[in-house]
């Protein structure tokens, strides 16, 4: 499995960190992945509100994952309302996983900052060397 | 604040904060609340993973919401007849008791999670960093911040050695060097959970000592803007250790400087310089070797 | 396993046919005035007790025609406040399933910085799988979260059942903007060919 690229959305709906870890796929200018992470943002409150029936026992989320034919992205929503987007190549194994690990970095390296700002972009230094030790590592092996 | 700077990397095997078990996590000290698997994975099978989930495994933040209760943290800090049933925070499942009232001698079980501290740490530099105008000015209020603790936790240390060593007349040392060796191996294990990783003399001058740490679990989590990038929050250490050498009659001006950008492999390495007061290089002349 | 629902649009984003099986969040008709005839089988709101499952005997044109009729103006507003209805009106339902898939399509592309089809999304509760034709129908299908791609089965209804009963059947106005496909026919054709999928049982 390659790692494309992660984004971090805010809860509001902003991105607030994306970087790219492969060239498979296109670079693209900040402001079209800003729109696109709006866009996303928005799909996942409609995804929600399409659930034709609910499993009981599971609550109603918003969109988790999305495939293209050769790539695909996943969707982890924090309890807090941030959204880590991951787009990875297929087939995936131990994306879960994965999303953990980066969400434990964030909540390390970026909620323990005392220089960042809640919902806005992350400038850490840290958050950037340590996702790419972990997103290196996958990538490579 | 000693204690809350006291850190071991190995948690209190049964010792509960509050008496639910569940919230065990909070006196040990994950790098994370989250670094256990909560979330099922989404593999074929995750449906069936979710229900299990649900029933049997708590929502861990839920619980540690649930459990502290507004009252429960000045409980533990200020003590309260009313309650009996919450186990005590500082030993291992023992009664409940204010902070006041344990015994000094008691390390174990008197760590804090370094989550709480990291955040705690954030906070001080946040609310630091609003009401001063320069990078120096910030460091400044943050050592000083630092010689608080410090002058606690020399007196803390001091005593507990002497009172575990059972020495009639207990030893305090006078002589420079078993002094700087004091603070990187005793002082930095009770505050950091492991010595200092090096001790060196200036190579220009004579009265400079570093204390050198590769990375130090207190700003660990801290990356500097780029803007401030003189700044260095182990500031917090050196005011510290300067408290340390005070208490212990070697007047220095201690300060630290981050040097991780000629350490690729450290790239969070700090270096404590201490610049030794003239009368402390008078006095180790006039004993001599 | 299971599947829930189908949805086929044409190339004016225009919802012609609509089919569900296992579905129990509810959804109402739409109301009179953006109703479009031939499209599903959703009964009106005037019958309460049939509320629900699909009516399947009915000839669509009856079922719309009447629907048309006795949901006139007076009576639309009225039933809205009396009966609660729940969940959205199929109309609104349709362009929502619509919006989403043209998003996800274009962000598609954009990342991928070519024609890249997407191919299907999963939340906690459903899957959604889109077929896209030649001619720009596309085919949507919900099914539970757990199962694989079911782009297949889209594909056997667009060469099965679609080109049989729909683009070879004088009487369907294909591209008509104004109604749907739907005809007894293909229902049951598509009806018969999903409850034949071993994934169809819930």
């Amino acid at each position: 499995m390659t790692i494309h690229g992660l984004w971090v959305i805010s809860k509001a709906g902003g991105l607030v960190f994306s970087r790219s870890y492969s060239d498979t796929l296109p670079p693209q200018p900040v402001n079209t992945i800003l729109t696109l992470a709006g866009i996303l943002h928005g799909i996942h409150a409609i995804t929600a509100k399409l659930t034709p029936a609910q499993i009981p026992g599971v609550p109603v989320g918003g969109l988790e994952s999305f495939e293209a034919e050769g790539w695909g992205g996943k969707v982890f929503l924090t309890p807090t309302g941030t959204k880590f987007v991951l787009l990875h190549s297929l087939p995936q194994a131990g994306l879960d996983e994965l999303l953990r690990r980066v969400y434990e970095i964030y909540s390390d390296a970026v909620m323990k900052n005392p220089f960042h700002t809640p919902e806005m972009p992350i400038n850490s230094s840290l958050f950037e060397s340590k996702l790419q030790t972990l997103i290196g590592g996958v990538n490579a092996a | 604040m000693s204690q809350s700077v006291g850190y071991s990397s190995t948690p209190p095997s049964s010792s509960s904060r509050f008496s639910q078990p569940s919230v065990s996590s909070l006196s040990s000290p994950p790098t994370s609340l989250y670094s256990n698997p909560q979330h099922p994975s989404s593999s074929s099978s995750s449906s069936i993973n979710t229900i299990n989930n649900a029933n049997s495994n708590p929502n861990r933040r839920e619980s540690v919401r649930s459990s502290i209760q507004p009252s429960s943290l000045q409980q533990q800090l200020f003590g309260s007849s009313s309650n009996t049933n919450i186990s005590g925070g500082g030993g291992g499942g023992s009664q409940y008791q204010p902070i006041l009232d344990r015994s000094l001698n008691k390390s174990k079980g008197s760590e804090i999670a370094l989550s709480a501290w990291a955040f705690m740490f954030a906070e001080i530099i946040s609310y630091s960093q609003s009401r001063v105008d320069s990078v120096t000015d910030l460091e400044k209020r943050l050592s000083s911040l630092g010689y608080e603790a410090g002058q606690r936790i020399l007196s803390l240390l001091l005593l507990r050695n002497t009172q575990t060593s059972n020495l009639k007349d207990p030893k305090r040392e006078h002589r420079l060097i078993p002094i700087l060796q004091f603070v990187h191996t005793q002082i930095y294990k009770y505050v950091f959970g492991k010595p200092a990783d090096g001790l060196e003399r200036g190579s220009d001058a004579l009265d400079e000592y570093m204390i050198i740490l590769n990375e130090s679990p207190l700003t660990q989590f801290i990356s500097v803007p780029k803007d401030m990038s003189d700044l260095s929050c182990e500031a917090f250490t050196a005011g510290m250790v300067e408290a340390v050498l005070d208490g212990l009659d070697v007047p220095a001006r201690v300060t630290a400087h981050w040097v991780g950008d000629r350490y690729p492999e450290h790239p969070q390495r700090t270096v404590i310089l201490i610049k030794l007061d003239q009368k402390v290089m008078d006095r180790e002349e006039a004993l001599g070797k | 396993m299971t599947i829930y629902s189908l949805y086929i649009f044409d190339r004016h984003c225009e919802c012609v046919y609509y089919q569900d099986w296992h579905r129990t969040q509810p959804i109402r008709a739409p109301p009179a005035i953006s109703n479009k005839p031939g499209v599903h089988r959703i009964p009106p709101p005037l019958q309460p007790n049939e509320a629900g499952a699909p009516t399947r005997e009915s000839i669509f044109s009856e079922t719309n025609r009447s629907s048309l009729l006795s949901n006139g103006t007076i009576d639309g507003g009225a039933n809205r406040t009396n009966k609660l209805p729940k969940g959205l009106p199929f109309d609104e339902e349709s362009k929502l399933v619509y919006g989403v898939i043209l998003s996800l399509r274009n962000m598609v592309k954009k990342l991928s910085g070519r024609e890249e089809a997407f191919t299907s999304y999963s939340t906690s509760s459903y899957k959604l799988h889109l077929f896209e034709t030649p001619t720009n129908y596309k085919f949507v299908l919900l099914s539970d979260p757990s199962s694989d791609s079911l782009r297949f089965v889209l594909r056997q209804l667009y060469v099965g059942p679609f080109v049989e009963c729909v683009v070879r059947n004088p009487l369907v106005k294909l591209d008509s903007r104004a109604e749907g496909i739907d005809n007894d026919q293909f229902r049951a054709a598509v009806d018969r060919h999903m409850k034949g999928l071993s994934m169809f049982s819930s």
